[in-house]
């Protein structure tokens, strides 16, 4: 017992690493497997010690935070949709917009129409879901 | 006539922002008074704009005043939420959007929004290490 503590701040640590270095390059490619490299863990392990820690996979958590990435163009009034999609690493309108609206429960058009407010409301609710 | 010549960026740290707001986003020093106490009249401009007299036709703002009252109560709570809510607390023009972008990356600014295309404008957002997102922005057309 008095070696867990130790071997989960540890853990909490890297994994609260790797969740600032996706923040930091959020525009960029990234993969799990370079991910869990930099926590230090096997791919396996990584998964695991991530979902039980933030309460989604990695590959959930870079989704939620490039939709909300989105989600935070599209309520200052993006015009070119097919942008936004491009830079939330999203290869078709399509692919995004379905992503978006199964996210978000709305369209990224249809959220685009949105007040600052009920927009805002949407994004808060998406960040703290998970909290 | 009504004029708009001062834009006020609430800060905690008075060196710390003359430095970030100086050397990484390219303003200048216009004043610094020593007011006592702590409290310093501290306001940079555009090096294009120095005595700001054009900018008000811009709609934009003359001298921007960096203010040490990120810790009265209400600006805290206030400041807390536009960042969490990703909100900018205000807006600075700029000739060339992704030149400025480019150059602040390479000093290390860290972007919440990459330029992104808003139709009359094209925007980024920034974080000014002193508890506020800067929008900057381009007209575009």
């Amino acid at each position: 017992m008095s070696c867990a503590t130790p071997t989960n701040q540890s853990e909490q640590q890297r994994i609260e690493a790797v969740k600032r270095h996706i923040q930091r390059h959020i525009t960029e490619p990234l993969d799990r497997a370079a991910l869990a490299a930099l926590a230090g863990f096997s791919l396996p392990h990584f998964h695991r010690v991530f979902l039980a820690q933030v309460g989604e996979s990695p590959t959930a958590y870079l989704r939620r935070l490039r939709l909300e990435r989105a989600g935070r163009k599209l309520r200052m009034g993006a015009s070119d949709i097919g942008e936004v999609a491009l830079a939330a690493g999203y290869g078709s309108h399509n692919a995004f917009s379905k992503a978006f609206k199964q996210h978000f429960g709305l369209s990224p058009q249809a959220f685009r129409e949105l007040g600052c407010a009920a927009a805002t409301r949407l994004l808060v609710a998406s960040q703290t879901a998970k909290k | 006539m009504i004029k708009i010549r001062l834009n006020s960026v609430s800060i905690n740290d008075y060196d710390k922002a003359l430095a970030f707001y100086t050397e990484k986003l390219g303003f200048v020093k216009k004043h610094d008074i020593d007011f006592g106490g702590g409290a310093r009249w501290l306001t940079v401009v555009s090096p294009a704009e120095p005595d700001g007299i054009e900018v008000v036709l811009d709609g934009g703002t003359g001298l921007v005043v960096l203010e040490p009252n990120a810790e009265y109560p209400a600006m805290k709570a206030l400041k807390a939420d536009l960042m969490r809510d990703g909100i900018p607390f205000t807006a600075f023009q700029v000739d060339d959007l992704y030149a400025e972008y480019e150059r602040m990356q390479r000093l290390g600014v860290e972007f919440t929004m990459e330029p992104t295309n808003m139709g009359t404008t094209t925007v980024a957002i920034l974080n000014d290490t002193c508890g506020n997102l800067i929008q900057i922005y381009q007209m575009m057309g």
